[in-house]
């Protein structure tokens, strides 16, 4: 298994950047440093594992949280009302997390387990805000209990609904996948997403059956159509109650009487378990355990080499095949974590194992990722030490930064479709790409790069109004973190030329050549690669 | 001349490309360096319904019992009366009144049963199927049907023009126009915010940044993404100045509006674009396609109403603009849906389907037969009709240009050629 092996090579800072921009949102000079510590083998592993060895809860990231300023901004990320404030308010920890990969991760599990809020949005019915006492069976709000008039529930309830999930990737997404595919299964915004609330025995529907072995666990061809019918039926009766007593009329309740009782076929296996929701379980062991039916990997469980091709394709390499032998390690490293019940498949150890592989620090895969939209703002105010000012405004001549995400082509909570975003060159589209300039432009405002910060870089940083080399190499090192092309350091110098001969005083033009370097060095192609 | 002025010399006759990697791959826009393009230019507009449309809920076969059966369609069924007459044998669902005008005019052909050999019911390997114009069993192309077109028919050509292809109302770029040599097709999802600003310094910058993006390279990545950028520039102009055309249809809200308002525009300004797609999503009703009144309640019957609002307006503008003849239109979908419905008031993914095809040289009518509710593959539509075939129909009437090379094989036609009255002379020429 030589791929996975131990990274035995140097340990710089080269190789430190290369792990923070892959497993997090890049580090800035000062955090690359401390990652290379004395440079040993020892030190590649500590760097790996604090990356990994995350908490639940980022402690130091929401207590940063509750201290902001009582700005309309900072408000909609401290207790977000609107759907539109969700995107700020998980983009705002993208950019302060003390913990990067979990940020990261989270996004890897939301764009693979996808719930859209649109349709979970409809899924919701408006009669929620009216409220009822239960005795109206024309209004189906409350099976039990009552529910007050409240004109603002509906949205309260998508909010908690997309952010309950979010968190649910957060906290435990990295750990055993088996626990997060049985915890996604019941998740209220999934059960409405993929309609299996509405999946009931005699007439079931197929929506989440198929799409989780498609898209959350094998891959297509591993499974029949037959087995599709089947897994609906084992699936029947997971839904969402009606009982407003606890003013939560969207609770996961399996519900029995809609449950099909009789035997299912998948996979060859018979099976009709008795306690609510064993059937469920039972299937997703029974996913989890099939063996491919490709050729090369025909020893391993489908979905060890369909998870371990998303992990490789999210955190090394895009263009990695699934046939790939790197892939095929992985997978017979996931599938080595089994027990009786069948296999965990434990991310954290997988993670890992690829981040500290020779495989994974190869010179061949650094900057051979496409930055997606979340990296492209994050990395920036990471490594430049800034911070956006407005993050939720929904304004549409002057959105704020989620939204900005969603102008390159990622709104954060509304994946395309359930197969999640398109990847590697479908972000470098002409539209996506404007919008990204135009976030380099935003950034390089006062509003972002302030008077202070801009004069807060001398002379530590920058030697004086006039050191251009200084300046270059300053965002250089945080924004490219690799060589210029010759020709760019040309280009750059003529543009800080082209400043300093232009009226005004010394501190205005020098204020003017940081903020416009900014904007430069995020168009820059080297910068939308990771 | 710097890069600013020579993308000031002219809208309309833009070159975005180069044929190989060389240096400047921005694009020099020389008005001399393209001839003014002779004949109708025509034009073909690629409609997408995502998820799986229910045909059967489009195009209702009015006289089939199997259809009005509610042990089979339960809850789906538009109830008999309902539908709007077509021909006899079908019906349109009640929200397609506008397209039904365009029928009864001649302007819009069904094609019934459309699909392909041993179908398969995921929602993103069948859209490979038809976006790349492949089928099961044999390797899928890199390259788009419309793409693998274009580069047959424009080999050699000397300069090419700007905004040849361009996804309108979308993000991203469709696998049918994706991998054209040296091309990289603009996606806009909308026109206000396709230009670039600038804070200070914008002369300054502005050149910076082409420059920047303008540099030899080897590297096939930086070589993409600096053309990308060319494109974004070059293209952001032309956008803006399409954008200004008056809009005088009716389009509903929504990318999918958004994306043929746009499309028109940029045809009526008198840019030489000759593919756009177009994208409206949501089509994957196994839950509510129907509410409880199966005519006006539901997903798919908003669908269709906003579908109806959006190729009538488009329609419209093109007719009134003279360039109805010039114009073809071709939905698809990636596959029809379960004849039976399920319990919760929809159906799943099935195989066999209808298509469209709209437009001044389109012969309107019903092709391909009736489909055969009771003669199915695990309670899905059989095809007699190859996606393929209708595009070769396509290329082959409509852009005059062989399919047998784009597909690998060819397909006969005879009961599907829905293209008509079109003059060999005056056809599509790209240069």
């Amino acid at each position: 298994m030589p791929l996975l092996d131990p990274y035995t090579g140097p340990w710089t800072e080269s190789e430190a950047a290369h792990l923070a921009r892959r497993a997090g949102f890049g580090a800035s000079p000062s955090e690359i440093t401390a990652l290379v510590g004395g440079g040993a083998a020892t030190d590649m592993e500590a760097a790996v594992d604090s990356l990994i060895d995350y908490d639940p809860v980022d402690a130091a990231l929401e207590a940063e949280i509750l201290a902001l300023p009582s700005t309309t901004d900072f408000n909609n990320i401290k207790n977000p009302t609107r759907i539109s404030h969700l995107g700020g308010w998980w983009l705002y920890r993208m950019v302060h997390s003390t913990q990067p990969l979990q940020e990261q991760f989270t996004l890897f599990l939301h764009n693979m387990l996808v719930s859209e809020y649109t349709k979970v949005q409809s899924g919701i019915t408006n009669n929620v805000n009216a409220g009822n006492d239960g005795s109206d069976p024309a209004n189906q709000v409350c099976a039990t209990g009552t529910l007050p008039p409240d004109p603002n529930r509906k949205r309260a309830i998508l909010v908690r609904m997309m952010r309950d999930q979010n968190n649910l990737f957060r906290t435990g997404g990295h750990l055993r996948y088996r626990d997060t595919l049985r915890s996604i299964t019941r998740d209220p915004a999934m059960l409405i997403y993929l309609d299996n609330r509405q999946n009931v025995k005699n007439r079931p529907q197929e929506n989440y059956a198929r799409e989780i072995m498609e898209l959350f666990s094998m891959g297509v061809g591993n499974y029949s159509e037959d087995d599709v019918r089947e897994v609906a039926r084992a699936f029947t009766g997971e839904g969402l109650d009606q009982d407003c007593a606890d003013d939560w009329p969207y609770a996961y309740e399996f519900q029995g009487n809609r449950h099909d009782t009789n035997a299912k076929t998948v996979f060859a296996d018979v099976f009709n378990l008795p306690g609510p929701g064993q059937d469920t379980d039972h299937v997703i062991d029974l996913i989890l355990s099939k063996v491919s039916v490709n050729p090369p990997h025909a020893s391993l469980p489908a979905a060890s080499i369909f998870l371990a091709w998303k992990l490789v394709t999210w955190f090394v390499n895009e263009d990695i095949s699934i046939t790939d032998p790197a892939v095929l390690e992985l997978a017979d490293f996931l599938a080595n974590d089994s027990s009786t019940n069948g296999y965990n498949y434990d991310f954290r150890e997988a993670m890992r194992k690829l981040l500290k592989s020779s495989f994974f620090f190869d010179p061949a895969h650094r900057y051979t990722m496409y930055k997606h939209p979340a990296d492209y703002v994050a990395m920036a105010l990471r490594t430049l030490g800034a911070n956006d000012s407005d993050y939720t405004r929904e304004s549409s001549n002057n959105p704020g930064g989620a939204q900005r995400v969603a102008g390159m082509g990622m709104t954060l909570f509304n994946p395309p479709n359930v197969a999640g975003w398109n990847h590697g060159t479908a972000w470098i589209t002409s539209g996506n790409l404007i919008n990204r300039f135009n976030y380099a432009d935003r950034v390089s405002k006062s509003s972002i790069l302030t008077d202070a910060y801009c004069d807060g870089l001398i002379p530590s940083l920058v030697a004086d109004e006039q050191d251009h080399a200084g300046m270059i190499e300053y965002f250089r090192a945080r924004l490219i973190q690799t060589a210029l092309r010759p020709e760019e350091v040309t280009i750059l110098q003529d543009f800080l030329t082209g400043v300093e001969n232009s009226a005004g005083t010394a501190t205005q033009k020098y204020r003017r050549k940081i903020r416009g370097l900014a904007h430069l060095f995020m168009t820059l192609p080297q910068y939308q690669l990771k | 001349m710097k890069r600013r002025d020579m993308i000031q010399l002219g809208l309309g006759s833009l070159a975005y490309f180069t044929t190989e990697r060389t240096t400047p791959n921005w694009i020099i826009r020389s008005a001399e360096a393209i001839p003014n393009p002779g004949g109708e230019n025509r034009i073909l507009v690629i409609v997408q319904q995502a998820g799986g449309n229910d045909g059967l809920n489009t195009v209702i076969p009015r006289t089939d019992p199997v259809y009005y059966d509610p042990n089979t369609r339960g809850s789906l069924i538009i109830p008999a009366g309902m539908e709007i007459n077509l021909d006899g044998l079908n019906g349109f669902h009640p929200k397609l009144a506008r397209l039904a005008n365009w029928y009864q005019n001649g302007h819009l052909a069904i094609v019934q049963n459309v699909g392909y050999p041993n179908p398969n019911l995921s929602h993103f390997t069948s859209t490979d199927y038809w976006e790349r114009g492949s089928v099961p069993g044999v390797p899928l192309p890199t390259q788009g049907w419309v793409a693998r077109f274009y580069d047959n028919t424009c080999a050699g050509m000397p300069d090419p023009y700007a905004l040849q292809m361009m996804a309108s109302g979308l993000s991203d770029v469709p696998d049918s126009l994706e991998g054209t040599t040296g091309y990289t097709t603009p996606a806009i999802l909308q026109a206000s915010t396709y230009a670039l600003t600038t804070d200070s310094d914008a002369a300054l910058r502005r050149d910076a940044i082409a420059a920047l993006n303008s540099i030899a390279t080897t590297d096939p990545r930086i070589d993409f993404l600096q053309r990308s950028e060319s494109t974004a520039e070059a293209s952001a102009e032309d956008i803006a100045a399409a954008a200004s055309v008056a809009v005088l249809g009716n389009y509903p809200a929504g990318t999918f509006g958004e994306g043929l308002k746009l499309a028109s525009q940029v045809i009526r300004a008198g840019f030489p674009t000759r593919i756009f797609y177009v994208s409206q999503n949501g089509y994957d009703t196994h839950a509510n396609q129907v509410g409880p009144d199966p005519v006006n309640t539901g997903d798919h019957q908003e669908l269709l109403d906003a579908f109806d609002q959006a190729l009538d307006a488009f329609l419209f503008e093109m007719q009134t603009s003279g360039n109805l003849d010039r114009v073809l239109m071709l939905t698809f979908s990636e596959f029809g849906r379960r004849v039976a419905g399920n319990g919760s008031l929809g159906c799943d993914h099935g195989a066999g389907n209808c298509l469209m095809a709209l437009g001044g040289r389109v012969a309107g009518g019903v092709y391909g037969g009736q489909p055969d509710l009771t003669d199915l593959i695990k309670g899905n539509l059989k095809y007699t009709v190859d996606f393929r075939a209708v595009y070769s129909e396509v290329l082959e009437a409509w852009f005059e240009a062989d399919p047998t090379p784009v597909f690998g094989e060819s397909y006969d036609l005879s009961g599907i050629q829905f293209i008509q009255g079109v003059s060999s002379v005056s056809g599509w020429r790209l240069y």
